[in-house]
């Protein structure tokens, strides 16, 4: 389980990339009228620069997983039957698009209509970038993956972390803050939904030792207290969320003190998923070494 | 022409020797820990009250696996880098100079036929003695069986002459890969599963 960290790290990562990029970068660049100031701008900016840092320490930490990193040349190779091969050229895409997208975004004036489509093309590329990986896993002789929470899970980690990363950029901002607000409400629906799905879905996923069918495979070695973990996790990020909201009465808490609350609840919704992403590898039991 | 090779294992005669696993082991100078052949034991039951008295239900019984050389090998179909391909004759085989160690297709195999050796940092599986078989001889696990419990051959040959199950617990549905195997099953098989029978060496394979 605690073997495949580069694969909690590089999922989370690039699921939180997509995630931020459709709830700071499409709003502000695809759907702000004209009357969007400079500094909503500004925000895009940044939250493309940060889409784009997470991507490539996703992409990096990805090369840990490998055994033979230098051959990894050939991995788009099988496209026509490797969910593997299309969620790294999804992967890629994505980022490639998002750099486009930053360049673009950078000049004065922005872009304009080409930089509008290279960012909905990005948008596609990323949903696209963790449907492939939903489908990775989604295998037919892997009964604890093969599953709806499998997608369902993945998006809920984009979108929560999405929205929670999104308010705290926007919180960094001064672009509309009468509208800001409404992403640490749609950031605490989020969490408390994750959080809900994980308590009543968790027992059918195999983390209280059920084994769906007949197999060859080895037990897995999902545990009960990172389960527990994950739950008190969420629930500690979701109250602090809950906190930030109340502090800001319905928009981004200001000064530093609302920041940071902001900051310690994706801290905290952050460990939530990685403890979440552990126990589902922990669903596979390896045989041999 | 043999168009697909397939292994045949007779559950009923396997008495778990592991004669057959270990012969896998020399032939390919396999390092501690890489099983291209392995034996589960299955065991299940314990005692049942039958009106008065108790009677002793047990399930055990050996199953023999390696590679099955799928007809639908979702190794291969799996693998990025196509490191994975399937002969005219039905093997399956791995390039190892291609392989990036990705360890994906140790997920998608059913039968966990794919193993990671740590000397060559790729993965490793069952060749099905393709040079002894392509000589003139036979795989080793099958020349090692000293109960005869595993033949090889074409796959429809070995279903003339053994019969079409291919499939007993705690074997995965065969519809995921079609496996080219033919079963001859042990007569505890049928009830294993309603006896709670689980693989009782997991450290061993």
């Amino acid at each position: 389980m605690l073997k495949e960290w580069p694969l909690v790290a590089f999922t989370i990562a690039g699921q939180m990339a997509v995630g931020i990029f459709l709830f700071v970068a499409v709003p502000l660049f695809l759907f702000a009228g004209a009357d969007a100031g400079a500094s909503a701008h500004e925000t895009g900016f940044i939250a493309l620069a940060v889409v784009l840092g997470l991507l490539a320490v996703a992409a990096l930490l990805s090369f840990f997983h490998l055994h033979h990193p230098f051959r990894a040349r050939r991995v788009l190779t099988n496209f026509r039957t490797s969910w593997l091969s299309r969620e790294i050229f999804f992967e890629l895409g994505f980022m490639i698009l998002v750099a486009l997208g930053a360049l673009l975004a950078g000049r004065r004036p922005a872009g304009g209509i080409l930089l509008k489509g290279i960012l909905a093309a990005a948008g596609l590329a990323g949903i696209l970038f963790i449907l492939s990986m939903s489908k990775l896993y989604m295998l037919q002789t892997v009964p604890p993956w093969n599953q709806a929470y499998t997608p369902l899970s993945f998006f809920m980690t984009s979108l929560s972390l999405g929205a929670l990363a999104a308010a705290l950029i926007r919180a960094s901002g001064a672009e509309i803050p009468s509208r800001s607000g409404a992403f640490i409400l749609l950031s605490f629906v989020l969490v408390a939904a994750e959080a809900a799905l994980s308590f009543f879905i968790a027992p059918g996923h195999g983390v209280y030792g059920h084994r769906p069918g007949p197999s060859l495979r080895p037990p897995g070695q999902a545990r009960r207290t990172i389960h527990l973990a994950r739950l008190a996790l969420l629930l500690a990020g979701l109250a602090l969320i809950g906190a930030a909201m109340i502090a800001g009465e319905g928009r981004i808490p200001s000064g530093l003190s609302g920041n940071g609350l902001l900051a310690v609840a994706l801290a905290l919704v952050l460990a939530g998923q990685v403890a979440g992403r552990l126990l589902f590898y922990g669903l596979f039991g390896r045989p041999g070494r | 022409m043999v168009t697909q090779y397939a292994f045949f294992f007779n559950a009923a005669a396997c008495s778990g020797c592991k004669a057959c696993q270990m012969a896998c082991k020399d032939r390919n100078d396999l390092e501690p820990g890489v099983l291209w052949r392995r034996v589960y034991e299955v065991a299940g039951g314990g005692w049942e009250k039958k009106g008065e008295i108790w009677v002793p239900s047990v399930v055990a019984y050996n199953v023999s696996m390696a590679c099955n050389h799928c007809e639908k090998p979702v190794c291969g179909l799996s693998c990025p880098v196509k490191a994975i391909w399937k002969r005219e004759d039905g093997i399956v085989f791995i390039d190892t100079d291609r392989c990036i160690g990705c360890r994906y297709c140790e997920w998608a195999c059913p039968y966990t036929a794919l193993r990671f050796d740590a000397t060559t940092n790729t993965v490793s599986k069952c060749d099905f003695c393709y040079d002894a078989v392509d000589a003139g001889g036979t795989p080793a696990c099958v020349s090692a069986c000293p109960l005869r419990a595993l033949d090889f051959g074409d796959l429809a040959e070995l279903r003339k002459k053994y019969g079409e199950a291919r499939q007993i617990f705690p074997l995965p549905d065969p519809s995921q890969t079609d496996p080219a195997l033919v079963i001859k099953p042990h007569r505890d098989a049928a009830r294993a599963g309603e006896k709670g029978a689980e693989v009782a060496n997991w450290e061993e394979v």
